[in-house]
């Protein structure tokens, strides 16, 4: 019995760590952030998988050879308990360490340094269980939001005083995103109603939706196609088909784009 | 005290025995079946949820007539997945890894183990049973009100959770059951911590030690302590949920939120607020479900190797680090919360830590199984596994530890797979060990070992083959609770969820071989001898199962600590418990033991119960006052007003009540009354104290009117909300004073009141005054 412990033992592990290698379960990264964040995961990936096969592995084997030993006497691991400890502190104490400093270089450049000031300035807000866009048109400005006036009927999402708010004439208001490729983003979040999420697993990249807060992500796209945002915070029943499409485009097909979405308002 | 004679002997009618038992194994019992039938539910719902997940069309007989709204004609709808989920979640965690491992097992076994015949407070015991079973009838009646049970989440977070029926379904009547089953069930837990903690503190037999304590006991002793600040803190954290749902304040919930479209009336809360207050709780509750397993595996596997562990005092010492790092990472559910970036970095750092303790343990556990003569059993086979599962959920925490590598796998099913196997499997395995284990223990007869080890076969390998793949789901972005999966991308990935779907259905049903062995072992097992599996703890000392008195009213004493395996001789292992002669005879040649083995009259117990109310009580105000100050910095609506000057003249009568109080407690005689006149002052200063803090919560209740009578309501800000709520979260603890107050003063009258019971009361009156005084500061500076 104490050999097919170790057996099976042995077959998941060595199965497991085969499935996490065998295939490139991550979706091709599009960010100029991602690939920090690929080789990051990559090494912590590699640690945990030795980390994982060693406990395997010992456990699998003093399981067969030490359930067979019922006369004589026990003996003790060499080294005892303070060599296991002191290798615990050692070893684990340097991943944390290591880990610890090697991840604060991406996750400063993503939330910690704040957006070039020529970014392109793109608004989201989410709501159960759609997210609309807005980009400022001509004058860079974003209209203020009264959300007393906001009426998905009649379209006004945002809630914008088109009358009399001279900021918010010109704003482009649309269902999908389109982003320029190779130029920074500087994402304005808010939320509508209750909690959301903006996920894209191509950019890397995760940030709630807080109502009453606002938030902003900053992110460079470098490769053109569709993509998909995924809402990841748990907003109600539709949550499961909140998405939206991603487009990411060169620089002319972006201009085009916002023309013609300006002219469809 | 506990209605029956010490030796068990007196008939004790059927209600006495099995529904309101004093006796702790039967409470120990009840938590068992409790969190059974909770986990029998919560598997079941797991089932549909994964049946929906990989065949989203598909029509479940029966389903249809169970919830014909949520699941029409037997479909499950995506709100009625949200509901299975929620309710999953909160079964599994509050009903099951919380109480099967510490209140179960930690009722039958803990007072055993360190030779108590009692547990501290054994009404306080039977209290917290029925309010934990309270909880879970109102949690699963929310299944059958309309709109059905929350979708919010076993995390539940506002405003979803906050604004009511007009969310969605399920955010009506459902969620506010939800809230209130957790409310209840935080106060069970606090009031089965207190006597836990108590029960160790005070009722250690003689000769044993805090380090002679099996590991089993410093699991659920630190387990208990972790639930008292933790349950403490998500007590008025539901208590706010609550008010923001029916009181209209805005604890919660900020300014200018459109819900179906429809501009909600609230102003200034603050979202992230319960997201802190939930996860200073919820962390801790991770390792308050996987503490008490870790203890059963170290005792277990002792037990089958036949040794001691490497070094006993780093795994005690590693699960205190464990239990006090666990109070200052809970930001690490928050990473892309949108809470301050730079705080991610720092709640970083003690996650990686944390790291290190478990491995220490985990070294230990492996390292002591080199050179060991291990046994297999159904019990050590899960013990084994547990080791094996832990490890598998715990390296995942590398990853998710690092907050740049989070933003990618936060809210994906590598979420998933990580707590489900460090938390769930690896919980649930500790607890399969102590059954096996123990069952012969509880029920005098021997569960069948092949069955439990083919039961151990399918479960083990079921459950590697339900959780790692959603891991590789994780890290393919898959997306957690969504009840379909209608984008693109992720249709590649259905084979695998239909793997995983009939692993589960598979795992599940493998369950049944346990449920039988169970039930057949139960009535018709063969019959267990004292000590089955060569064990040296107390419980093993004592006749299978024990009677009602567990030693039968002897005088218990060790001498050693409870893992003497693997000594030179006939026999590879010694008894932890001193025989019965010589603890005679070394009793009565020592001095009298510094602690009792069963609640004798002595109150010295109420006082340590006191102090350990008097904890969680700090913990919970200092939840509210945090959150008046967090609310406070972040508000553009916080309007100040004039404190009624009423409060003032209150707080000095409160002030003098206390003294007068003192002067009661240093006039009473330390010993017993020799005559009426020697309690005169004690019973003139305990009436004024009586009636000053009569007049004092009577003054409170004016100046909460003369408040409301100027137009400042409940909802009205959040400046005030915080005022009533402090008053009257102080007012109720008056109250409370107030009765015991009575009382006390009827003892003295009847001349049966001794030192102690006044010294425990003077207590909780003075810290309900220092109460006072921290509070009125608060407000002072705030409004």
């Amino acid at each position: 019995m104490s050999k097919l412990f170790a057996i099976t033992l042995l077959v998941i592990a060595a199965g497991s760590a085969f499935l996490f290698i065998s295939h490139p379960w991550m979706p091709h990264d599009i960010s100029a952030t991602g690939a920090a964040i690929d080789r990051q995961m990559s090494v912590t990936i590699l640690e945990s998988g030795v980390a994982f096969l060693l406990a395997q592995v010992l456990l699998a084997a003093f399981v067969w050879k030490f359930s067979e030993n019922q006369s004589g006497a026990i003996k003790t691991f060499p080294g005892g308990a303070a060599g296991l400890i002191t290798a615990a502190i050692v070893l684990v104490g340097t991943e944390v360490v290591a880990l610890g400093l090697l991840g604060q270089q991406s996750w400063a450049s993503m939330f910690l340094y704040p957006a070039s000031p020529d970014a392109l300035i793109v608004q989201v807000q989410a709501e159960q269980f759609a997210y609309y866009f807005r980009y400022p048109g001509p004058d860079g400005k974003l209209g203020p939001i009264h959300p007393g006036m906001m009426d998905d009927s009649a379209q006004n999402f945002f809630g914008l005083d088109r009358q009399h708010d001279p900021a918010s004439k010109d704003d482009i208001v649309t269902a999908e995103m389109a982003v320029p490729v190779d130029r920074e983003i500087n994402l304005l979040m808010r939320s509508k109603d209750v909690g959301h999420s903006f996920y894209v697993p191509e950019l890397r990249l995760q940030q709630d939706f807080v109502p009453g807060m606002d938030l902003s992500l900053h992110f460079t796209a470098t490769r053109t196609g569709t993509y998909e945002i995924a809402c990841t915070q748990l907003c109600g029943m539709g949550h499961y088909k909140m998405h939206a499409r991603l487009i990411v485009m060169s620089a002319k097909d972006f201009a085009d784009w916002l023309t013609k979405k300006a002219a469809a308002q | 005290m506990t209605g029956r004679t010490m030796t068990g002997q007196t008939q004790t009618g059927f209600l006495r025995k099995y529904l309101f038992s004093l006796d702790h194994k039967m409470i120990g019992k009840q938590y068992f079946l409790l969190s059974l039938c909770a986990v029998l539910v919560g598997v079941v719902f797991s089932w549909l949820m994964r049946i929906h997940l990989a065949w989203p069309a598909l029509s479940i007989p029966g389903l249809g007539w169970f919830s014909s709204t949520g699941a029409p004609h037997g479909v499950i709808s995506p709100e009625y997945y949200l509901a299975l989920m929620t309710m999953h979640g909160t079964l599994m965690v509050f009903f099951v890894l919380t109480l099967a491992p510490l209140a179960a097992f930690g009722n039958y076994f803990l007072p055993i183990q360190i030779g108590a015949e009692e547990m501290a407070f054994p009404r306080l015991n039977l209290l917290s049973f029925w309010i934990t079973l309270i909880a879970f009838v109102v949690l699963i009646s929310s299944l059958f009100v309309s709109g059905g049970s929350s979708i919010s989440g076993w995390t539940a977070y506002p405003p979803l959770s906050a604004v009511g029926a007009i969310a969605g379904p399920g955010e009506g009547a459902g969620q506010t059951l939800w809230i209130v089953s957790i409310a209840i069930f935080c106060v069970a837990s606090l009031l089965g911590s207190i006597n836990f903690i108590a029960t160790t503190f005070d009722l250690r037999c003689q000769g044993m030690t805090l380090m002679r304590m099996p590991m089993t006991v410093w699991a659920w002793f630190i387990t208990s302590c972790m639930t008292l600040v933790a349950f403490s803190v998500l007590l008025p954290a539901c208590w706010l949920l609550i008010l923001d749902r029916v009181a209209g304040t805005s604890f919660f919930i900020p300014a200018g939120l459109v819900i179906s479209d429809q501009l909600q009336p609230h102003s200034g809360g603050s979202p992230l607020l319960w997201q802190h207050l939930f996860w200073f709780f919820g962390h801790p509750e991770v390792y308050i479900a996987i503490l008490p397993a870790m203890g059963i595996v170290s005792h277990v596997l002792m037990a089958s190797m036949r040794r001691p562990m490497l070094s006993h005092k780093a795994i005690i010492y590693s699960m205190i680090a464990i239990g006090f790092l666990s109070y200052v990472l809970w930001g690490h559910h928050m990473f892309v919360s949108g809470m301050n970036p730079y705080s991610a970095l720092v709640f970083s750092l003690p996650t990686l830590v944390i790291t290190i303790p478990s491995t220490i343990i985990t070294l230990i556990w492996i390292g002591s199984l080199y050179g060991s003569k291990l046994r297999i059993t159904s019990a050590s086979l899960f013990a084994l596994g547990f080791i094996s599962v832990f490890v598998s959920g715990g390296v995942s925490g590398f990853l998710l530890a690092q907050p740049s590598l989070d933003t990618y796998l936060h809210a994906t099913y590598f979420v998933v797979g990580h707590f489900h196997l460090i938390m769930g499997v690896a919980a649930i395995f500790g607890i399969f060990a102590g059954t096996y284990f123990w069952f012969p223990k509880m029920t005098g007869r021997l569960m069948n070992e092949p069955l439990g080890k083919l039961h151990f076969w399918l479960t083990f390998v079921g459950s590697y083959c339900i959780f790692m793949p959603f891991y590789y789901l994780g890290l393919a972005g898959n997306v957690r609770r969504e009840s379909q999966f209608v984008s693109a991308a992720m249709q590649s990935l259905m084979p695998i969820h239909r793997f995983i779907t009939v692993a589960a259905l598979g795992t599940g049903a493998a369950q049944l071989v346990f449920l039988y062995n169970l039930v057949y072992s139960w009535r018709w097992g063969k019959a267990a001898s004292t000590n089955p599996w060569e064990a040296t703890s107390l419980e093993w000392s004592i006749p299978s199962p024990p009677p009602a008195a567990s030693f039968g009213g002897e005088v218990v004493s060790v001498s050693r600590n409870p893992y003497q395996y693997g000594i030179e001789g006939a026999q590879d292992f010694l008894m932890q418990r001193t025989e019965a002669m010589t603890a005679g005879t070394a009793t009565s040649r020592l001095a009298p033991p510094k602690v009792a083995n069963k609640p004798s009259a002595d109150t010295s117990l109420s006082k340590t119960g006191v102090w350990i109310f008097i904890a969680a009580s700090v913990m919970t105000f200092a939840a509210l006052t945090s959150a008046l100050l967090v609310r406070r910095g972040s508000a553009q609506d916080w309007q100040l007003f004039r404190l009624p000057v009423l409060l003032y003249f209150n707080t000095v009568l409160l002030v003098c009540s206390s003294v007068v109080l003192e002067i009661a407690r240093r006039s009473f005689p330390q010993f017993n009354l020799s005559g009426p006149r020697d309690a005169r002052t004690a019973k003139l200063c305990l009436s004024i104290t009586l009636l000053f803090g009569a007049v004092f919560l009577g003054g409170q209740a004016a100046a909460w009117l003369q408040l409301r009578s100027q137009g400042l309501t409940f909802g009205d800000g959040p400046s005030s909300s915080f005022f009533y709520l402090l008053l009257e979260a102080h007012g109720v603890h008056v109250l409370v004073g107030l009765i015991a107050m009575a009382w006390v003063l009827d003892t003295l009258y009847r001349s049966q009141l001794r030192k102690p019971s006044l010294e425990t009361f003077a207590l909780y009156w003075h810290f309900t005054t220092a109460l006072w005084l921290y509070v009125l500061s608060v407000l002072l500076i705030t409004i």
